[in-house]
Formats: structure tokens, C-alpha cells, sequence
């Protein structure tokens, strides 16, 4: 198999040019129309290209719906089991809870704007569990939210939280105080 | 990710299957990626029950997500967690072996459908076919994972070079690069087999 001369260009001229500019694929036809090495490259290239578009594609088998189902539910079990047992434990916002009635507030118009801007929590657990509450943390974040007392989100049962950062876009989230529950990276 | 960049229904899809937990939302996402997700851990692990494992993972880690930025489209993300969960296995001391051609590979009509090869008058022209594919699936299967991973993403998932360089953690350049040393190594098979003696096909049409 002898040299070619279209580097890594190859395979966009035996894909018909995609991705090239319209004079670079001039260019190049240009000169495979004189060079046999460059021609035998291309035909190559092509017969790889659609014999790979042409490969069906893999079926998964039988079970492999069901598989995922139902380690999907033993995960939804898993994390129902251990809100309840989050739930239990005294909770060191309670002081919080008390003071602000209703326990859950919603979100309205400019107010919104106002929370968003001004409540970044972050609150870091060691590690998940019973233990392992950071109360230093905890303590230094709550003058922030006393400062926001007049448009204050909080959630109904805040055991359930053991780490919470709060995007300032998200308002929706926000807005949805049962689905938060612990906001970390997918990792 | 840019901020800015195109979302898609797909994103949106996710992004509000985050908020909800909504299985069915899951679902939707589930059914469109399924054969894509096993195809794609079958380019790793050749293994064909190992690869289905690792399809599930992929989903799994999907499933658990807490935080979802919709601002790009949701296939990239998607692949960069899947090929995440590739590497993390291939990584694991028992995959340092060559890998075996995968059982059900490009069926053999492939190449003479193209118009390039010409239509088969006779069986052992259509063996021929056969031939090439299977000769391609193996020099497929010999290719360094990376460079087998970049160019089938290329072909048959519809992703841009910067779409597979997020997914491999690398530059774009780089992935032009690994695409064609892998076109270059698949035409030298294709090569290979056009010089081979003509005789060998009547065995393979038996």
C-alpha cells in the first residue's frame, strides 16, 4: 500500500467532502484526478466507511430491560429507607423552622431575585449517615439566612439535606421544595 | 460546557427527570440510548454480557444524578458519562489481554450493497462480501481502544469531533488523529484481503 497524500483529510473526501470547505474538496479532487495513489486510497477508505455505516447495530438481550428495572427500584427503595432514618434525627435548623411560619414559603416575583442573588449555602457532610454533621458549618452559614428573612426558602423537613448548594439560575428548584434533596455532581 | 450553547428536547427531558424523578420521564431517555449504550461498551469490553453490564451502569449513573445543567446537548453529556464508565472498567488489571472479536459483527452483505464491490452473480462472490466483514470486524477489534472508540463514534453515533473529544477527555486535533490511524489500519486490511488469492472464497461459500 503505497503513500497517500491526503492525510488526515482522507476521510472526510471519502465521506464526499463532509467537513471540508467547498475549495479545499475542489482542491483535493483536483488532485486525486491525477494520482492513482491518492484514487486507490479513496476507494479504500470508502469501501471501510460503508461497510462500518452498514453494521446493524446490537440488540440488547431479552432481559436487559427488566435487569435495569429492577435495580432502578432497588435504588428508589434504598433512598425512601433512608429519608424516614434522616428524618429521626433532631435537627439542628429546628430553631429555624420554628421561627418561620409557614415552614414552607413560596417563591414571588422580585423577591426571587433577591433570595437568588443572595443565598449560596453549602453545606458539607463529612459523610452521608447519622453522624457526621458539620455544626461549625451549619452555624456559620445561618446569619445568612436570618439576613433574608423577608424571602426565605426552606425546606419542610431540612434533615433531609445533608448537602445543599443552591444555583443561583435554578428557580424552579426552588421553587420545588420536595424534590431537593441532596444537590451533588453526578461524578 | 459553554454557556450558550444548543439545548435540546432531550436536555430539557433530563434536566426536568432531575427535578421530578418521574420514571417515565427516565424512560424516554432509556428507549432512545439503549442500543446505543451496549454498542458503545461493546467497543471496550468485547465480552458481550460485560458489555450489557456496563450499558447498565451507564444508565444507573444516569438515574442517580442530582445536578443537571442543560446547556449543551444532553448525547454529549451522555457519552461522556458512558465512556467515563468504559475507561474506569478497561482500566481493571483483567482487561490488559487482546480483545476477541465480537460474536455477531458486520454482516456480510455491507460491502456489496455499496456499489463498490460489484453485485454478487455467484455465491462465492457474496461470500467475498462475508469476508470483508468479518476481516474488518477483527482488524476493528485489534485497533487500540481509543482509536476504535473515536472513529465508530464518529460513524455511527452522529457526534462532532468536539463532541468525542469531551467524551475522551482530549482535543479535537487528537481525535482527528486517532480516526485516521484507525481508517488507516482498517484500509490496510481491506488491502490485504483484495490481494488474496480468489480460491479461498469457494471454501467459505460451502
Amino acid at each position: 500500500m503505497t503513500a497517500h497524500h491526503l492525510g488526515e483529510e482522507l476521510v472526510a473526501m471519502a465521506d464526499g467532502g463532509r467537513g471540508l470547505s467547498p475549495e479545499r474538496r475542489e482542491e483535493l479532487a483536483q488532485h486525486a484526478a491525477g494520482c492513482a495513489e491518492c484514487r486507490e486510497a479513496l476507494r479504500s477508505a470508502a469501501i471501510v466507511l460503508a461497510a462500518v455505516d452498514l453494521e446493524p447495530p446490537l440488540e440488547p438481550s431479552p432481559g436487559f430491560d427488566a435487569a435495569l428495572q429492577a435495580r432502578l427500584d432497588a435504588i428508589d427503595r434504598a433512598e425512601a429507607a433512608a429519608a424516614p432514618r434522616r428524618a429521626n434525627r433532631p435537627s439542628p435548623w429546628q430553631w429555624l423552622a420554628d421561627l418561620l411560619q409557614p415552614p414552607q414559603w413560596a417563591l414571588a416575583g422580585a423577591a426571587a431575585a433577591t433570595i437568588v442573588g443572595a443565598l449560596y449555602l453549602t453545606l458539607h457532610t463529612p459523610e452521608r449517615g447519622p453522624v457526621g454533621r458539620d455544626d461549625e458549618a451549619l452555624a456559620g452559614a445561618a446569619p445568612e439566612l436570618v439576613n433574608n428573612l423577608g424571602a426565605l426558602v426552606i425546606a419542610e423537613d431540612l434533615e433531609l439535606y445533608e448537602e445543599l448548594e443552591v444555583v443561583e439560575e435554578d428557580l424552579d428548584v426552588l421553587a420545588d421544595l420536595e424534590v431537593i434533596r441532596s444537590l451533588d455532581d453526578a461524578g | 460546557m459553554q454557556v450558550g450553547e444548543e439545548t435540546d428536547e432531550e436536555a430539557r427531558l433530563m434536566a426536568s427527570f432531575v427535578k421530578t424523578r418521574d420514571r417515565r420521564t427516565f424512560e424516554v431517555l432509556f428507549q432512545r440510548y439503549r442500543r446505543a449504550m451496549v454498542a458503545h461498551a461493546a467497543r471496550y469490553v468485547r465480552d458481550r454480557a460485560r458489555a450489557e453490564e456496563l450499558a447498565q451502569e451507564i444508565f444507573v449513573r444516569v438515574y442517580t444524578t442530582k445536578t443537571y445543567e442543560p446547556n449543551a446537548r444532553f448525547k454529549t453529556w451522555l457519552y461522556r458519562v458512558a465512556t467515563n464508565v468504559c475507561l474506569n472498567e478497561v482500566r481493571r488489571p483483567e482487561h490488559q489481554q487482546k480483545l476477541e472479536p465480537i460474536e455477531a459483527g458486520i454482516e456480510g452483505r455491507a460491502a456489496t450493497e455499496t456499489g463498490l464491490v460489484a453485485r454478487p452473480g455467484t455465491p462465492e462472490e457474496a461470500a467475498s462480501g462475508q469476508e470483508l466483514a468479518v476481516h474488518l470486524d477483527r482488524a476493528l477489534s485489534e485497533l487500540p481502544a481509543n482509536q476504535r472508540a473515536a472513529f465508530l463514534m464518529a460513524r455511527q453515533d452522529n457526534l462532532s469531533h468536539e463532541e468525542i473529544a469531551g467524551a475522551l477527555s482530549t482535543s479535537v486535533s487528537a481525535v482527528k488523529s486517532l480516526i485516521h490511524r484507525a481508517l488507516e489500519s482498517l484500509r490496510a486490511e481491506v488491502d490485504a484481503l483484495a490481494r488474496e488469492p480468489a480460491t479461498t472464497s469457494k471454501e467459505v461459500a460451502r
